[in-house]
């Protein structure tokens, strides 16, 4: 798990932009399942 | 370690504690049970009261609240893809290790996934209120922190 200390930041930043991207993904889809006012 | 103790030091001193649950065994079992899933909930439930009870402000419409079974639906579908999530968060992590130097292991890779959505999962008990609902946004700005944090 642990990596060179000088890619530590460039994976970090591409974990996160992962997570941001997966999370979206799982809130667009959840909230499809609710009904808005519109419908 | 209990759930509040170590909810309340991944918060309030993160880069002490990455160090002790670097060196903690655990096991995909134990993560989910101990720490994912109760955790996991607190948005999912305060959504469904929140959104059915308070509702949301919507423009020309009023306050709409959403139909108590649609936003159970709501939430046990977000609970669920959550817990997939983070599962699917920790294969990426491991995935990518070796790109940058790293060794392979999945059960650290799933640690850093879990323990990094800390503040976003406390946080989402104010989905309960309406106007604190903003604050959920900052709690995710917190998590990422928290994953920078651990520099795994």
């Amino acid at each position: 798990m642990k990596t060179a200390p000088e890619k530590a930041m460039a994976y970090t930043a591409v974990v996160i932009l992962a997570a941001i991207v997966l999370f979206m993904l799982i809130g667009f889809v959840a909230g499809s399942f609710m009904s808005g006012p519109l419908g | 370690m209990a759930l509040p103790d170590r909810v309340k030091r991944i918060l309030l001193a993160p880069k002490e504690e990455w160090q002790v649950i670097d060196r903690e065994p655990a096991t995909v079992a134990s993560l989910y049970t101990g720490y994912i899933m109760p955790l996991a909930a607190i948005p999912a439930i305060a959504q469904a009261i929140g959104y059915s009870v308070f509702g949301v402000s919507v423009p020309f419409v009023g306050t709409y609240r959403t139909p108590v079974g649609s936003a159970i639906t709501g939430a046990i579908v977000s609970y669920v893809l959550t817990l997939a999530g983070v599962y699917v968060l920790a294969l990426v992590i491991d995935a990518l290790a070796p790109t940058f130097g790293g060794t392979k292991n999945q059960i650290q890779a799933l640690k850093v996934s879990a323990y990094s959505s800390t503040a976003s999962w406390v946080a989402g008990i104010f989905a309960l209120i309406p106007g604190l609902r903003i604050l959920t946004i900052s709690a995710s700005t917190a998590s990422t922190c928290s994953t920078w944090g651990c520099r795994c």
